[in-house]
């Protein structure tokens, strides 16, 4: 038995926000608040836990492994400890360029995978589209047979065929699939480029214009009505694909989207050079974007956040800005940017944004923090003084992990799938 | 880079950091070396290494007689024959080229922002030159047009100067607007049709036209930017070189529009009949020859600056 003494624990399935005691053994929750029958002081392992969150695991949505390179198990499994080190007990694996996921073999191999204790879990996400393409569907019942959490085309724009699209929704909606897609139009994808500004004139970068994906937003809705398919519009940087966002909601449209953490907080005119870590896909937009996705998260039209999860492949150089494809090694990203977010967005939010919700969209059940709940948990703190100094650190945006300036400190995270990982939530988490 | 921008130059990347004094010391050297016209002998103890990821020929071999008339050992790296072609990274090829100590190294590539990874890879050990570096800068290239226009009305003082054609991914016309700003002009003009202008002409501190007449109206040096066929209509941003012509191309009737006087440059290889007519680019009216004169002259200077002075 382990005892959390004084932690704050915010669990958004629960609406809790609150200071309280948690009580852990053998990989389940054992009580929270008043001691479990039985308990002894004595017997119990005791943390004092005073200015530390508690809440559910993160979930990454956007985990683009494949985008830059085939991933080994060996791989993918120092990837999964990664996550867990970085508090994300569920990622979402996209499928890529590199591997499609669009055959039972690909998104089976990934679902039986053994990653070993110390490690989040895959979600893998089946293509919707015979390699990612633009020609025709993948089997998508048998993908989610497999083991898909739901359906996407990764990186990859949508079709630009409507005809294509319209019957991907349509027979992913028979097949009772969420359709995961991103919005940009492929002209721009990908293609190192920046908002059109200021910035973009006096480096002389490539432009991307906000209607690259407005008008993929605007398109991929409408059809999305027509079919009633769930959808989920990742990665999304501008207030007016919010805005479409919401009125189709309004009309009944069954959408959910997300933003990366970054385009919360930065703006294009920001971008000082050609720091690779900036380019961003899609690029960083205005202020007045960056305002209301933060909005958008306090009052719900944002429903997720994402790290948007892609490391330059292994062995790649490392790239200055437009020449090796946008990514970001998010994972570790996360927790510094939520120390700024915090500022403007109620922390509840923030947890909400990257744990229930982004389990909601991935039909994952929902993980309450109440006695008899298996583990499934993230322990970090708020450490303000450290905080200040250690956001002045350039670069804000990383390409590799081990440049972060970690603000809010994790201080361990697990979820239960046997006694392994039990033992690491025992030793990592709370020691 | 440092903010103070006096010598020792370490590399020349852009000319941001470069204020007017030290664009007027880098003028005035090459200016010397012009009217010396004798040089020591050459030593062949410093090398120059010409890296080259874009097709160059006037570029390159103006920095090759510029190090030759310094007498420096001139190396081209083939990029052709490299292992950059069989993928090695660029990280890796210039660490290894770092590793022979070259004195100078001069990067062309098609990547904005080359250049200055080139130096921050290479370091201190090894002056970096930006040769061009995609649609950023080419500073030695604004280095020698403003020397032209220096040398042929004395100075920069009420200068109203427009630059014509592909502003928007033009790496000279980036390059020379911050020189000129930097030298006090506050005339700046870029004329082309919208999809060749950039977005925000006040980030360059300049304005754009559409319209050739009234962009040309009292301007007393005109830059011709060489037209890019192969990019511009696959690109979609232009309809037809014809169609260009006839909206933007400039003969001497179109001079006329200009301030009396008024002059003509361009950064070549020319295309006649399209940017520029052959009568106007042969006449006495156009610099384009005392441009390529200038460019090893300034690239001497340059090269004798970051040598620290000594190899001439």
């Amino acid at each position: 038995m382990r005892l959390l003494r004084g932690v704050r624990l915010i669990d958004p399935t629960a609406g809790c926000d609150a200071v309280t005691d948690v009580y852990v053994a053998d990989g389940r929750i054992a009580a929270v608040g008043a001691a479990p029958a039985g308990f002894e002081a004595s017997a119990a392992a005791i943390t004092e836990a005073a200015g530390c969150v508690l809440s559910p695991g993160f979930v990454e949505l956007h985990c683009g492994l494949f985008e830059h390179e085939r991933c080994t198990p060996e791989r993918l499994a120092e990837e999964a400890g990664h996550a867990l080190r970085c508090g994300f007990t569920a990622v979402a694996l996209q499928p890529g360029r590199q591997q499609p996921l669009d055959s039972q073999w690909a998104v089976r191999s990934i679902a039986e995978l053994d990653l070993g204790p110390r490690t989040a879990r895959y979600l893998p996400l089946g293509a919707l589209t015979h390699d990612l393409g633009d020609r025709q569907l993948a089997p998508m019942r048998t993908l989610l047979d497999a083991g898909a959490a739901a359906l996407s085309l990764g990186g990859a724009p949508a079709p630009q065929s409507l005809r294509l699209l319209l019957h991907a929704m349509q027979y992913a909606e028979t097949c009772g699939a969420t359709v995961l897609l991103r919005c940009l139009h492929p002209d721009w994808a990908g293609a190192g480029a920046v908002h059109p500004g200021p910035v973009s004139s006096r480096l002389g970068l490539p432009e991307s214009p906000p209607e690259a994906e407005t008008v993929e937003v605007a398109r991929v809705l409408q059809l999305a009505e027509r079919t009633g398919v769930r959808i989920h519009i990742g990665r999304i940087s501008c207030a007016r694909s919010l805005r479409l966002i919401a009125e189709a909601r309004e009309r009944g449209a069954r959408v959910t989207c997300d933003a990366a953490v970054y385009h919360l907080v930065h703006t294009g005119a920001e971008i000082p050079g050609y720091q690779a870590g900036y380019d961003l896909d899609p690029p960083l937009r205005t202020a007045e974007d960056a305002a209301a996705l933060r909005q958008g998260l306090i009052d719900g039209t944002l429903d997720a956040l994402c790290t948007d999860h892609r490391p330059a492949a292994r062995g790649a150089a490392l790239p200055f800005f437009s020449d090796f494809g946008a990514g970001v090694a998010g994972l570790d990203a996360l927790l510094p940017y939520f120390s700024r977010l915090r500022r403007d967005i109620p922390l509840p939010a923030l947890v909400r944004a990257i744990t229930t919700a982004p389990r909601a969209i991935l039909g994952l059940e929902p993980v309450e923090v109440t006695a008899g709940s298996p583990v499934d948990l993230c322990l970090w703190s708020l450490d303000e003084p450290a905080a200040v100094s250690a956001w002045n650190n350039p670069p804000p945006l990383l390409r590799h992990p081990q440049n972060g300036s970690q603000l809010l400190t994790l201080l361990g995270s697990s979820h239960a799938e046997g006694a392994v990982r039990r033992q690491d939530f025992a030793e990592d988490c709370i020691n | 880079m440092a903010e103070v921008p006096q010598p020792p130059l370490r590399h020349l990347l852009t000319l941001d950091d470069l204020d007017a004094p030290a664009l007027h010391n880098i003028l005035d050297t090459a200016a010397a070396l012009r009217s010396q016209q004798s040089f020591a002998p050459p030593e062949h103890s410093r090398t120059l290494l010409n890296l080259f990821f874009e097709n160059s020929t006037r570029t390159r071999f103006s920095f090759e007689f510029a190090a030759a008339r310094l007498g420096l050992r001139v190396l081209n790296f083939d990029v052709e024959g490299s292992s950059i072609t069989k993928g090695e990274s660029l990280r890796d090829t210039l660490q290894t080229l770092r590793a022979m100590r070259p004195d100078i190294v001069v990067i062309r590539h098609s990547s904005s922002g080359a250049a200055a990874y080139a130096a921050e890879v290479m370091g201190e050990a090894v002056a970096v030159i930006n040769a061009g570096d995609g649609f950023h800068a080419h500073p030695t290239q604004a280095l020698l047009d403003l020397m032209t226009i220096r040398d042929h009305r004395g100075g920069f003082d009420g200068l109203a100067l427009a630059i014509v054609g592909d502003v928007r991914h033009s790496r000279v016309a980036r390059s020379l607007l911050q020189g000129l700003r930097v030298l006090g002009v506050a005339d700046l003009r870029l004329i082309g049709p919208a999809t060749l202008l950039p977005s925000h002409p006040e980030a360059l501190g300049a304005r754009n036209f559409t319209d050739l007449a009234e962009g040309l109206a009292g301007v007393e040096v005109i830059i011709a930017l060489r037209l890019q066929n192969e990019r511009m209509l696959g690109a979609s941003l232009l309809p037809s070189a014809e169609e260009y012509r006839q909206g933007y191309g400039l003969d001497h009737e179109r001079l006329g529009w200009a301030a009396p006087g008024a002059f003509v440059l361009h950064p070549g290889p020319i295309n006649r009949g399209v940017e520029i007519s052959s009568q106007l680019a042969d006449s006495e009216r156009s610099l384009i020859l005392r441009q390529v004169e200038n460019g090893v002259w300034v690239r001497m200077a340059v090269m004798q600056m970051l040598l620290g002075g000594d190899a001439a």
